[in-house]
């Protein structure tokens, strides 16, 4: 173990393990509260159409994911908002739509780019330092919105409509949130790929929602569910010579189990 | 400036669906209003506008001469469905403290004062027991008086409660009341209430309006709450009487 800390590679997927886990277990407390995951699954892949025109242009793959997902997102959120649709068709259609673009692109490329697998599937142990930059960035704004609006983000997931009748800019923060989800997704790509940063986020949060009725409590669970799921997942892939996206999901999904087992909640209904 | 709330023309609803039509509304300082009318009649969409959550398709809202967005701080609002997530991760006073958000503003967290606010608030809904308490865990009736005590908490000027008796128990429903009352005799709090349970409410309005996406009536319940009125209103015999001061409303037995 000791010796593996001498791999630049290995060290880069350290930091960005822990990045992709503290910032998606973050975010993935709103999306769980607020009962939006099949939202996130949308805009992941959503973004994916983005990584795949960018593939096929010859362009930087992140930009284009950026804005797919943050598109798609303040889309989704503006329908959610608006009421009367059933919320799970228009992301079901965005889902279908977004994922018929990308293997359009990736049909329309000369040669098959084979990033298009590692943006899929994520790679942890091929993550470059810009990608690090990315994730740290992303993790800082993350980490000022929760800081500067957490009790207003308390009161939207509560009630939105009631947060803008007693005053509270719910709207803006409920589409700040979504531009952070959209950013947090395409960030994350490189390293968990499309396919599993969704579990990333959703995940560490519905453990730790099993566990506590406290809000901090929650946010605390969630964020060492997510960073400690991401480590061992990470060790695991090294030493057993698996996708490292699939390891991670698969530690933190075990995490989930144990909670869904031991939860005080659930307790009470057996 | 003689109306608090002034509605003049206003014709709301959702999409192209008009909700409510045409209403013409003066709420002075000290009433208590209770509005009236059937299911889809339009009521809680007439406290949305009057709470600036729905713009109208036409017409003009003010709220102390102002939009209502304005002076949202001024306003408590106790909505007919809320939270319903048996697991939310907030307790009762942190539900409560919503209500003061407002007033600690943007970015600044809750202090000590604010706490004992919300407790407070609390203490007069008779929830003081229950501050720690899951909100989740909650009967229905007692999150409901959380809630009232969220608005309650922000010191309003006025108080608009929709439905709030619905799923509370008879000594809820007249301990509410009796703090209703006592808000709006002993602080001038002007409260708006949209009610299905007219009997045990009305002897505490000092006006009654009916609506059915129009106003129909609207006045003192002596004359609105008349045998005449409601029994062309509702379209069925409707008998009226009074008893310790008390209107009751009943409905005739169609098979009787
Ligand atoms: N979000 C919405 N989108 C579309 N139509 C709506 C919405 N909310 C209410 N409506 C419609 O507007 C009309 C008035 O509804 P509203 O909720 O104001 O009635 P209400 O008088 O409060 O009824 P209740 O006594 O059942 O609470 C109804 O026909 C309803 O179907
Ligand atoms: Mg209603």
């Amino acid at each position: 173990m000791h010796e593996l800390l001498h791999y630049a590679f290995m060290q880069k997927a350290i930091i960005a393990s822990i990045l992709v886990g503290l910032t998606c277990s973050l975010v993935g407390i709103v999306v769980v509260l607020k009962g939006m995951s099949f939202m996130g699954a949308g805009i992941a892949h959503a973004s994916f159409a983005g990584v795949t025109l960018a593939l096929l242009l010859g362009m930087e793959p992140f930009y284009f994911s950026l804005i797919f997902a943050v598109v798609v997102a303040i889309f989704i959120g503006y329908i959610e908002r608006r009421g009367g649709l059933k919320i799970d068709v228009p992301i079901g259609i965005m889902f279908s739509f977004t994922m018929a673009l990308a293997i359009m692109f990736i049909g329309l490329m000369k040669r098959y780019d084979p990033r298009v697998m590692n943006f899929l599937f994520g790679s942890v142990l091929s993550v470059s330092w810009k990608d690090i930059i990315y994730l740290a960035i992303n993790l800082f704004l993350v980490l000022l919105f929760f800081i500067l609006f957490f009790k207003e983000l308390k009161f939207v997931i509560f009630d939105e409509e009631l947060a803008e009748i007693t005053g509270i800019p719910a709207g803006s923060i409920f589409y700040a949130f979504l531009i952070l989800l959209g950013l947090t997704i395409s960030t994350s790509l490189s390293s968990v790929g499309v396919i599993l940063v969704f579990a990333m986020i959703v995940i560490p949060s519905a453990a730790a929602y099993e566990l506590t009725h406290r809000f901090s409590l929650m946010l605390f669970l969630s964020i060492t569910f997510g960073v400690v799921s991401s480590l061992i997942g990470l060790y695991l892939s090294y030493q057993f010579d698996i996708p490292s996206g699939a390891s991670i999901v698969l530690v933190v999904s075990f995490f989930f189990f144990i909670s869904l087992l031991i939860s005080p909640k659930r307790r009470r209904l057996r | 400036m003689d109306c608090v709330v002034e509605l003049a023309g206003v014709t709301a609803g959702y999409d192209s669906k008009v909700a409510i039509e045409d209403i013409n509304l003066c709420i002075k300082e000290r009433s208590f209003t209770g509005i009236i009318g059937p299911n889809g009649s339009g009521k809680t969409t007439l406290l949305r506008v009057i709470t600036g959550s729905l713009t109208p398709f036409r017409g003009t809202v003010k709220v102390f001469g102002h939009p209502p967005v304005r002076v949202r701080n001024r306003i408590g609002y106790v909505p007919q469905f809320f939270n319903d997530d048996p697991y939310i991760p907030f307790s009762a006073i942190e539900v409560v403290l919503f209500g003061l958000y407002p007033h600690i503003g943007m970015i600044r967290r809750p202090g000590g004062k604010d706490v004992e606010r919300a407790r407070q608030a609390l203490d007069t809904v008779g929830l003081l027991d229950k501050e720690k308490e899951p909100f989740g865990h909650l009967s229905g009736g007692q999150k409901r008086r959380v809630m009232i005590a969220r608005a309650l908490a922000g010191d309003p000027d006025i108080l608009i409660l929709d439905e709030p008796s619905s799923g509370l128990d008879v000594k809820s429903i007249r301990i509410i009341l009796d703090l209703l009352h006592k808000l709006n005799t002993e602080r001038n709090i002007i409260i708006i209430l949209v009610t299905h349970n007219i009997n045990q409410i009305a002897s505490y309005l000092d006006t009654v309006v009916y609506m059915r996406k129009r106003i129909y009536v609207a006045g003192n319940p002596k004359e609105v709450l008349s045998k005449e009125v409601l029994s062309e209103l509702y379209g069925a015999p409707v008998d009226v009487f009074e008893r310790n001061g008390n209107i009751c409303v009943l409905v005739e037995d169609s098979h009787a």
